[in-house]
């Protein structure tokens, strides 16, 4: 990023100057807007009720499929595509996912939601279903790091054991991605 | 909101000067404190506990009761109703709803919604399928847009069948946060 410090060399030129550039409010109001508040700038924020499509849930794992258009309630700068989201900064998020599924007729079947960063696996939580036919609400929160923009992140459900009566329909799925730090 | 640089025809005075306003510090301070760290006026903050009663929930959807009185722990500026509150400014906020709840003595599906005016933000629905008096706990996070400052806010409890009840005999059992994280 630039370095927008003033410069001694420099004239203390506020704004509004007929000719000049503005100096003195330049490294002030970065990130703030003209009030002098912080603007949305360096807290970028996205939020998805995944694709307000019930689907079938694979009895393996799968990636959680994202909407690309109306499943996006606000998305300030965040790259959707239909299997990962890319953040549009560096820095930490909080990550906050809640699927709602309908076990089937499966029982003692594991359920894990997750989240991957490329290839990794990075975050992780699990329920165990010990009976058939009732519903499920799983969240996971988290921070995670984006360590680059190009930082592929793919929210991710698998179902156990690996049986057809372990297929599972989801419900609602909102997921929750806010910049928290650098 | 007001403009607050510094412009070009002004005088670059800064802080006690005898006759003459703070000019260069002006914009350098709104939302920061004379120590130049954030303050607490871009990031509201509502800490708020269940209305101390316990709320029995019928078949069909309803709105949790919050408290109005001693059951906030810390309110930076929102406007709280029994059932619902607005923020003080539009942005994007963290919105953590947990509740308690007991099963009376029929099973069924219980649906936990966050909503801005009518549209539901988040959600996650369960089936209890142990029934007569078992306690159980739920937390549903999700970030909320702001849009105006006449948005209301609500957290919406639904039940398929019979009834049971939000539990509220505790500090902490029925509890919302709610803080802005950014504009």
């Amino acid at each position: 990023m630039a370095d927008v410090r003033i410069l001694y060399t420099e004239e203390a030129i506020g704004a509004g100057h007929p000719t000049k550039s503005d100096v003195l409010n330049r490294p002030i109001l970065v990130a703030h807007d003209a009030s002098g508040h912080h603007s949305s700038v360096d807290f970028p924020a996205l939020s998805m009720d995944v694709n307000g499509t019930a689907r079938v849930l694979s009895s393996a794992a799968g990636v959680i499929p994202l909407s690309t258009s109306g499943g996006e309630i606000f998305n300030r700068g965040y790259t959707i595509a239909s299997t990962y989201f890319k953040m549009p900064q560096t820095g930490k998020y909080l990550y906050s996912a809640t699927l709602t599924f309908h076990g089937s007729t499966g029982i003692n079947e594991v359920s894990v939601l997750g989240l991957y960063r490329n290839s990794s696996w990075i975050l992780e939580g699990e329920i165990h279903n010990q009976f058939s036919s009732i519903l499920h609400c799983m969240e996971i929160n988290g921070i995670v790091a984006c360590n680059s923009t190009t930082d592929v992140f793919k929210p991710a459900v698998w179902i156990y054991p690996t049986v057809a009566s372990a297929a599972s329909e989801a419900i609602f799925t909102f997921i929750s991605v806010c910049r928290v730090a650098p | 909101m007001a403009d607050i640089r510094i412009y070009s025809t002004e005088e670059a005075v800064g802080l006690n000067h005898p006759t003459k306003a703070d000019v260069i510090n002006r914009p350098m301070l709104v939302a920061h404190d004379a120590s130049g760290h954030h303050s607490t006026v871009d990031f509201p903050c509502l800490m708020i506990n269940m209305n101390g009663t316990n709320q029995p929930v019928s078949t069909g959807t309803t709105s949790l009761k919050w408290s109005t009185g001693g059951g906030v722990e810390y309110n930076s500026g929102f406007t709280i109703t029994s059932t619902n509150f607005k923020c003080p400014s539009t942005g994007v906020y963290l919105v953590n709803v947990l509740i308690r709840t007991v099963e009376n003595t029929t099973s069924g599906e219980s649906d936990l919604m966050l909503k801005r005016n009518t549209t539901i933000l988040a959600r996650g629905m369960w089936h209890k399928v142990y029934q007569n008096n078992i306690n159980m706990s739920v937390s549903l996070m999700h970030l909320a847009l702001c849009e105006s400052t006449d948005d209301v806010f609500c957290v919406d409890y639904y039940r398929s069948v019979s009834t049971n009840t939000i539990l509220s005999s505790e500090i902490g059992i029925t509890r919302m946060e709610v803080c802005k994280i950014c504009p």
